[in-house]
């Protein structure tokens, strides 16, 4: 890790972001809350220090934001980025996208998704997690983007559940090989033998879940009851159902209640991007609230001020925390559409947003919509090394 | 869902319509013309439609256009000019004995696109023109005027050709109606982007595929004499068709000798002309999704150090972006255009090679006369259209599309033999 850059003491920015990830998870800290300005600061100039194309678009243009589709197409240069992981997008609204994580990058996202599971009631009480997520070393072997790129999810979600100390077994209920995603229905033998004392945490695409449920099904097995306290959180996928089955969220949670034995409030939801270190998770009342740690606001895509915030109107998430260190993500503006609520009757003082799918980015019904792609031969999406 | 019987139907009509004078039947389209006069009840129900993204400006003068196209001189000049006076009759070619006839192909179908609320009003009246029955498929986006114009047809003195007219109702526009008209039109006439051009293909289909496939425009000014009325003219081509048209200008390339300095100059002075034209043809409210995508082109040329975006945040209206070179990739978005300079045709040349299976139009605002040695160049290059700026209003139907004239795509041509046969060395009429 580079240990100075010029106008940023590490030592203290590193503080900082401890500092920040010491505070209540949602608290409000009011609108001019210095430790996260000076946290966001101080990693804007690391990384305009680290990815000089980066530091020349925000002195050019007086703005730090990246709209994540210019991501596909946006070459960096990040030869001074020590890269420990290098992680992809699940590639579901085109082509993945690829973001390199040096070594405190990665450790801020496993310690981000460990607080924020505590903060919504999930600590280190399971003693096994089924994870239907794809299984991170084959993502490696088989990923068509890169040799050595694995997916954001399965590759966090690994590494911060091997820091559960409760935890005996993690296992992957999904492989990548070369046809695609495959269920992976080994470690069943270990769900059907459970500890009937100690809970467990399944976690992972609803759509692999309702999958897996549909087989037990088709096996006879009219429901599986799992151990007091253990939760299911799914994350991502609602709308590539396997099958194309209609499966919103809160018909989920009743079926896989329903098949689990367990209450709906240990059903719950996570909302994150490959693109953010940040992962909300729903509260009880199944909304996502904003951690203290982070802003989160919808925004205006053409005068991108967060004026729709005021009245709840539907905006873009912008998602602007200081955690990343290799690559341009301090402050992203996503194409997921979201409107900003207070008061959840949960109690939790930070806003909540709730998510209305995403931007249709090309938009427009015209003969040429596509020319633009086949003429774009130029730039070439991908790292410069 | 459309079936046999419907074509049969279809077909049986075909027989006394072809015989009809073409006087008669010219007259019986053009009575369409004094239902859509101007303060009509047939204008008011087209301006109640649906008409985002465009004004209603665009509206009015779209149905001025159509007004004037009906008119009985306009439609026997179309043909005449287009076909010729002897559609439907034998000709002959000088000092040859064979005839020729042109005739309408029978049943078309037409695939419609959704980016123009008068494509479809032009498709039907084409067909009806050239006296082929047509089967219309509108997009899903359809606004509802073409439903309008054939209820118009049918409270009008022709309204016999409504028995011609076949319209898709959008619950029945599924995959195997596609596939029924694809084995059993006469002809197609497919218009839209590529997938739509992609999903007929010429060996699926029993007749001949027309296609109408993904096209794009350009403009061209001249730096050192454009005037700012040809600018505004420009904008109003922009802010007209929202930029959805395949005459739109959405890259306008600038011959100038000192390519940064003049053309950054009417790079602004474009922008102004835009900010202008706003309250003539005033920009509608984008959607969240109208607007990512406006900003994804934003924040491409913001990103794009060899371009330089000249829009101010606030503005809202509509996004121009000046860049040094020929852009890599074409800004398609609501009322967005980029420019760029260049000093010779070879500077562009390579770049326009990549465009040209997609060429149609290029938007002058210069003194360029249609001989002049850069016309002739992006002719070679593909270029079918050329109009002066502020002219972007298909003002009657003879004007090229894709490199033919629109009604000449409708007619075939049959031969009857009659030279000196081999066999009994005598020609056809000397054997009897």
């Amino acid at each position: 890790m580079i240990n100075s850059i010029a106008q940023i003491s590490i030592p203290l920015f590193l503080k900082s972001l401890e500092d920040l990830l010491r505070r209540p998870t949602y608290d409000f800290f009011g609108d001019q809350d210095l430790l996260w300005a000076e946290a966001q600061n101080q990693s804007l100039e690391y990384v305009k220090n680290i990815i000089p194309d980066y530091k020349e678009y925000v002195e050019r243009n007086g703005s730090a934001m990246v709209f994540l589709p210019i991501l596909k197409s946006q070459i960096f240069n990040t030869s001074r980025v020590a890269v420990k992981s290098m992680i992809t997008s699940s590639g579901t609204s085109g082509r993945p996208t690829q973001i390199p994580l040096d070594e405190l990058s990665l450790k801020f996202r496993i310690k981000i998704m460990k607080k924020t599971y505590e903060a919504m009631g999930f600590s280190d009480v399971f003693d096994q997690a089924f994870c239907f997520l794809v299984e991170p070393t084959t993502t490696s072997e088989n990923s068509s983007t890169s040799s050595v790129s694995s997916m954001a999810a399965s590759v966090v979600t690994h590494k911060t559940l091997q820091t559960y100390k409760n935890c005996r077994a993690i296992h992957f209920m999904s492989r990548a090989t070369a046809k695609g995603m495959e269920l992976n229905i080994e470690p069943f033998g270990s769900l059907e033998k459970l500890d009937s004392l100690k809970p467990i945490l399944i976690l992972g695409y609803p759509s692999l879940i309702f999958h897996f449920i549909q087989i037990l099904r088709n096996r006879g097995l009219s429901s599986l009851p799992l151990p007091k306290d253990s939760a299911i959180m799914t994350g991502g996928g609602w709308k590539s159902f396997i099958g194309k089955v209609n499966m919103d969220q809160s018909k989920f949670r009743k079926m896989a209640s329903q098949f689990f034995v367990i209450p709906e409030v240990q059903i719950r939801d996570m909302f994150g991007l490959s693109e953010s270190p940040i992962i909300f998770v729903q509260c009880e009342k199944f909304n996502f609230h904003v951690p203290s740690f982070c802003r989160a606001s919808a925004i205006d895509p053409i005068n991108l001020k967060a004026d729709l915030m005021k009245n709840s109107q539907e905006g873009l998430l912008k998602i602007e925390a200081p955690f990343t260190t290799s690559f341009p993500l301090n402050s992203i503006l996503t194409t997921d559409k979201v409107s900003f609520h207070i008061g959840c009757s949960c109690g939790r003082k930070s806003s909540y947003f709730i998510p209305l799918g995403r931007a249709r980015v090309a938009t427009f019904e015209t003969c040429a919509m596509k020319i633009g792609q086949a003429f774009s031969t130029e730039l070439q999406p991908g790292l410069k090394r | 869902m459309i079936h046999q019987q419907i074509l049969f139907e279809l077909r049986k009509k075909r027989g006394v319509w072809l015989t009809q004078s073409e006087s008669q039947h010219l007259q019986n389209i053009a009575s369409v013309k004094e239902l859509w006069s101007v303060n009509s009840p047939w204008r008011e129900k087209a301006f109640q439609l649906p008409h985002k993204p465009f004004t209603k400006k665009a509206v009015e003068l779209s149905l001025d256009a159509l007004e004037k196209s009906l008119t009985l001189e306009n439609l026997k000049k179309a043909i005449t000019q287009e076909i010729g006076p002897d559609y439907l009759s034998w000709f002959q070619i000088e000092s040859e004995r064979n005839f020729f006839k042109d005739v309408p192909w029978g049943i078309v179908t037409q695939i419609l696109p959704g980016n123009n609320f008068m494509t479809g009003v032009i498709s039907v009246l084409q067909c009806l023109l050239t006296r082929n029955s047509v089967i219309l498929k509108p997009s899903r986006s359809d606004l509802g005027f073409l439903k309008l114009f054939i209820e118009s047809i049918r409270a009008s003195r022709g309204n016999s050709l409504v028995e011609h007219i076949y319209l898709v109702d959008s619950q029945e526009a599924d995959i195997p109606t596609i596939e029924f008209l694809k084995k059993n039109s006469d002809a197609l006439m497919v218009w839209g982007g590529n997938e739509a051009v992609a999903a007929f293909p010429q060996h699926e289909c029993a007749g001949p595929v027309i296609y109408h496939g993904p096209r794009i425009g350009l403009g061209l000014i001249e730096a050192e004499q454009v005037t700012d009325e040809e600018l505004a003219g420009f904008a109003w081509d922009i802010c007209l068709w929202e930029q959805l048209a395949c005459s739109s200008p959405r890259i306008i390339l600038i011959k100038d000798k000192a390519p940064f300095h003049l053309s950054l100059k009417i790079a602004q002075r474009l922008e102004l002309e835009l900010q202008k034209m706003n309250a003539i043809l005033p920009a509608t409210n984008l959607t969240l999704d109208e607007k990512s995508e406006v900003l994804l082109i934003r924040e491409k040329i913001k990103w794009n150090p060899d371009q330089k975006l000249m829009t101010p945040s606030n503005v809202v209206t509509h996004t121009v972006g000046w860049g040094s070179k020929f852009p890599s990739e074409i800004p398609i978005g609501y009322r967005s255009v980029l420019l760029a300079p260049f000093e010779n045709f070879e500077e562009i040349q390579e770049s326009l090679v990549k465009l040209r299976p997609f060429l149609q139009s290029v938007t002058i605002a210069s003194r360029l006369p249609q001989q002049d040695e850069l016309v002739e160049k992006l002719i070679q290059f593909g270029v079918h259209q050329f109009l002066k700026s502020g002219n972007g209003l298909p003002g009657n139907f003879s004007f090229p599309h894709e490199g033919e004239f629109p009604l000449r795509r409708l007619r075939r041509l049959v031969g009857f033999h009659q030279e000196k046969s081999p066999f009994t060395n005598s020609y056809p009429s000397e054997s009897t």
